[in-house]
């Protein structure tokens, strides 16, 4: 069974609404981990080459911006479905505690 | 911020397929974020992570040729480091440069050349052993499956010659041998580092061959009976280090 590093779920779901480049990527998983996951550049790129090998983010095309390309990743139909099944994992995760009387979520 | 200089320094540690792929697009990504001391200390692991994964041979031939070299670099050290090193030390260092090109089917001759014109060992030593019949093996894989190694390896005969360290001779100066578990330490770490990066059991194979030869040299020379607290605290923790490296590799491999 294939689990999901922290910085990839977030990486994956920062291309759910479209297309990004990196530095879009690095600042909508920032967002949206309210700051949490603050992923640097190289390790971003790392991240990007191994989902590509997975399948699961494609180049999605590039423009030039001040003489310099960027280039837009995109999330594939795997990419969608294995970020999915890992937040079903952690919603069914997270249940166990919410769902806990006394626990302060009620 | 911090130069763009320097980033484009770091790069140049980088594979060059990779710099030619990601290069110029690392470099606009590190100018919008304005960089800082946490993108340059990622950018190095990267670096050491890009070389890491650069390998595209099987990790099984990979790690394999990985181990024998090594310890083929071990005999070429101790080969510099005698009074008697002569042909047999250029014939190791052929067949070093031939194993670092990938061409183990011209390696082999050199190989048993090195040994059928060297010393005696004693007490006998199973690296060359294990050094030509691994060669053997890689000889007969399909050319593909073995690939080219860094140049940069041939630096290690000069840092063990800098550090002329007898391993585990019961009588040897303990600086000395803290000196050399130091060394083995280090290469052990770095087989773990280098398999958190590649993410497969490559650089594991490679340290459990070379944990194997270590164990079977030792206890030849020492003919020993028994072990001393402190041998086996020595290989207790290669052993341990080795075991870490097929865990990381087993845990990384499943993690996206």
């Amino acid at each position: 069974m294939t689990t999901m590093s922290e910085a990839t779920y977030f990486i994956l779901a920062a291309l759910l609404d479209g297309p990004l480049h990196g530095y879009g990527i690095i600042q909508r998983a920032a967002e949206q981990s309210r700051q949490r996951v603050k992923i640097p550049v190289a390790t971003l790129y790392r991240a990007v080459d191994r989902l590509q090998e997975a399948g699961l983010v494609v180049p999605d095309r590039e423009e030039i911006v001040d003489g310099r390309a960027r280039r837009y990743y995109r999330i594939t139909d795997q990419g969608t479905e294995a970020l999915a099944e890992e937040a079903r994992r952690l919603s069914a995760a997270a249940d166990l505690v919410i769902r806990r009387p006394g626990m302060g979520f009620a | 911020m911090i130069d763009e200089t320097l980033y484009r320094r770091i790069l140049r540690l980088y594979p060059a397929s990779y710099r030619a792929g990601r290069g110029e697009e690392i470099i606009t990504t590190l100018r919008e974020t304005g960089g800082g001391f946490r993108e340059v200390v990622a950018l190095l692991t990267g670096a050491f992570a890009a070389h890491a994964r650069s390998r595209t041979t099987p990790w099984q031939a990979d790690g394999l040729h990985l181990g024998i070299l090594v310890i083929a670099l071990h005999r070429e050290s101790g080969e510099l480091m005698g009074v008697d090193g002569g042909i047999d030390a250029w014939l190791i260092m052929l067949t070093l440069v031939l194993m670092i090109l990938g061409r183990p089917r011209l390696a082999l001759p050199a190989a048993a050349a090195s040994m059928w014109v060297g010393h005696d060992y004693f007490p006998p030593d199973p690296g060359p052993w294990v050094v030509l019949a691994g060669l053997l093996v890689l000889a007969l894989l399909p050319r593909r499956h073995v690939g080219r190694r860094s140049w940069l390896w041939l630096a290690v005969p000069a840092v063990m010659v800098t550090f002329p360290v007898p391993m585990f001779y019961l009588y040897a100066d303990i600086r000395k041998v803290l000196i050399s578990v130091a060394v083995q330490g280090a290469f052990l770490l770095l087989a773990i580092a280098a398999t958190a990066m590649s993410r497969d059991y490559r650089w594991a194979l490679a340290a459990a061959i070379w944990m194997g030869v270590e164990v079977a040299r030792f206890h030849l020379s020492e003919q020993l009976a028994w072990y001393s607290t402190r041998d086996w605290l020595y290989f207790g923790a290669s052993a341990l280090l080795v075991v870490a490296a097929f865990a990381v590799a087993y845990r990384r491999r499943k993690v996206v």
